[in-house]
């Protein structure tokens, strides 16, 4: 039985999908903030970009729980996402938007033996640069090792062997990209 | 031998408009007036679709757009180079789709725990005594990109702060004029920028201390000029040294209440956990408090980050600020903090305001190198090389950091 306010909801449903897709196909996002392709891509234009751009959510990296916690405080402000919407929106941007500890990062790892086990173990807590511009010695590092196991960092001894030899094979030699030119005196 | 700087220019081509987009907002807008006829936008939205009929406010389009609705606009930060950041290049921050420029009608209500709530006309309010302050501005989330795991929220790196004179009557005499009771204690700002659906309001409010503080004002112009809409005008809050958010703009009612504000940007927005906690780890709200001063901290302007040059000397530039501290000094180093020498401070300086620096650095040899910065103000506090994590990432103030590859 469909009342008057449910088809008055879809109607504005078209006519917010209307707009909205003549938004995304419009040449002003199409490079940085359009919403990739998949499943639950058409919950995320009519529940989402009605009321803001899509760059708002693609420039995120979050978990299920933080996606979560996001999508059901947009509801409570009046997001229209339908109930049978709401887990696969989530879907939706969880695995288009996870957590990758080094996503979009200006100072990325280097690669090399030890790379991975220093992504899940530093940067699941901070970025790459603060490890690139350190220039420790290994005594050094491992007081590095205590100060960050008091904020909750595990590594078991084997573990922080493969680090140490990452970071001081690895990290030293890693070429710097360089972008644009200046000149000195 | 003096060679000139021909390039730092570091930030992509995100943010150029073309004339494509504008042909497409037009047809948008048709849209939305469509719509808005049918009765079918919420009253928000359309605020949005005007300002997107203007593109990016004017002269800002070298600001790197992080969302256009609602409108956030980062300041490269080569182009944060001067003491006085230009009205055209500052950071915009909106929470809610830009309002329409009001008209005449327009006052400014001064309500709550008052003897004589007032209701003021911008006519009115200029004829006040005025006061000009130079302010940094940085809104809470600059730097929000930096923090491990992300926060939630726009991903703001270093540019979005600015530094601006800002001229209106001081807050202390509008209260005086209205005459504050006894039960006064914290002091709310609602601007009329209407949110969409339920979202709530942006209504914050400031401690009794801090809004009769001398040097907080409702600022009527930026830089000399009347405040642009996308700065807040007719009329803005300035509490100096603290968030940006703080300094509600678009201010249509200053409300005494004898309670701290309790909506949706006072808590659980903008709140910082009472104790430093592990990176991810969930805080209870009530261990919680509104974050109000802005920490120390440096940024480099030049050189650009992944910059390559060639030369024996090369000058880099930064901008450093304290919140309602004072900064005492800057250093540099390019070694990873093994070694700091002191950078040269500006001589422009104001209390609320950053000091630009600079420091003349000669590279040991060729190479690769990063270059840290890190600020101190007068209570000694120092700027850490990443600061504490917290769930909503605000207040990043962790060093300085620019790449340089040294070639002959």
């Amino acid at each position: 039985m469909m009342t008057m306010a449910m088809i008055t909801k879809i109607m504005r449903s078209v006519i917010f999908t209307a707009l909205v897709s003549s938004l995304a196909c419009g040449a002003l996002y199409a490079q940085s903030t359009d919403l990739p392709a998949g499943a639950g891509q058409d919950i995320a234009q009519n529940s989402c970009t009605i009321c803001h751009n899509a760059s708002i959510i693609t420039q995120q990296h979050l978990s299920p729980a933080a996606w979560t916690k996001e999508v059901d405080k947009m509801i409570r402000w009046n997001a229209p996402v339908l109930a049978a919407d709401h887990d696969a929106l989530i879907k939706y941007l969880a695995d288009n938007f996870p957590v990758r500890p080094d996503a979009g990062l200006t100072y990325d790892l280097p690669v090399g033996p030890g790379r991975d086990v220093v992504q899940s173990a530093c940067l699941s807590c901070h970025d790459a640069s603060p490890i690139l511009s350190a220039h420790k010695s290994s005594v050094q590092w491992v007081q590095t090792f205590h100060q960050m196991e008091r904020f909750g960092t595990k590594l078991t001894p084997r573990q922080r062997a493969i680090v140490l030899n990452y970071l001081s094979k690895s990290v030293s030699a890693s070429p710097q990209p360089p972008a644009s030119s200046i000149e000195g005196r | 031998m003096s060679r000139k700087v021909v390039d730092d220019q570091t930030t992509g081509p995100l943010w150029q408009f073309s004339a494509a987009r504008r042909e497409w907002l037009g047809q948008g807008i048709r849209l939305a007036g469509a719509a808005w006829a049918a009765g079918m936008l919420p009253p928000g939205m359309l605020g949005s679709f005007s300002v997107l009929a203007q593109g990016l406010p004017q002269g800002s389009d070298r600001l790197i757009v992080r969302s256009a609705k609602f409108l956030d606009l980062e300041t490269p930060v080569n182009l944060l180079n001067s003491w006085i950041t230009p009205t055209n290049l500052f950071f915009v921050r909106d929470h809610l789709a830009l309002p329409n420029s009001p008209g005449p009608e327009w006052r400014l209500n001064i309500t709550g725990e008052v003897e004589k709530p007032l209701s003021l006309s911008l006519a009115e309010l200029r004829h006040m005594e005025s006061t000009t302050l130079t302010n940094t501005l940085e809104c809470a989330g600059n730097g929000r990109a930096f923090y491990r795991p992300r926060a939630a929220g726009i991903q703001w790196e270093r540019g979005a702060v600015g530094n601006a004179r800002f001229t209106g009557p001081r807050l202390v005499d509008l209260l005086k004029h209205a005459g504050l009771k006894a039960t006064a204690k914290h002091v709310a700002f609602d601007g009329f920028d209407d949110p969409p659906g339920k979202v709530p309001d942006f209504i914050r409010s400031i401690p009794i201390e801090k809004a009769v503080d001398d040097d907080t004002l409702v600022a009527l112009e930026m830089n000399g000029g009347p405040l642009r809409l996308e700065h807040g005008y007719p009329a803005r809050a300035i509490v100096p040294g603290w968030i940006g958010s703080a300094s509600v703009k678009w201010l249509s009612e200053i409300k005494v209440l004898d309670h701290e504000f309790e909506g949706n940007f006072m808590n659980p927005g903008y709140r910082l956990p009472n104790s430093p906690l592990k990176p991810g780890q969930p805080v209870d709200p009530k261990d919680t408090h509104p974050a109000t001063a802005l920490r120390v901290k440096s940024t480099i302007t030049r050189p650009g980050d992944g910059t390559l040059s060639k030369g024996r000397s090369i000058e880099v530039t930064g901008i450093a600020w304290a919140g309602e501290n004072q900064i005492e000094q800057v250093d540099v180093s390019d070694n990873g903090g093994k070694t700091w020498s002191p950078a040269k401070l500006g001589s422009e300086r104001a209390t609320y305001s950053w000091r630009l620096w600079s420091f003349n650095w000669t590279p040991p040899s060729e190479g690769d190198f990063v270059i840290l910065s890190k600020a101190t103000d007068n209570k000694g506090n120092a700027q850490p090389e990443i600061p504490d994590w917290n769930p909503s990432g605000y207040l990043w103030n962790g060093m300085g950091r620019a790449r340089v590859r040294v070639e002959a």
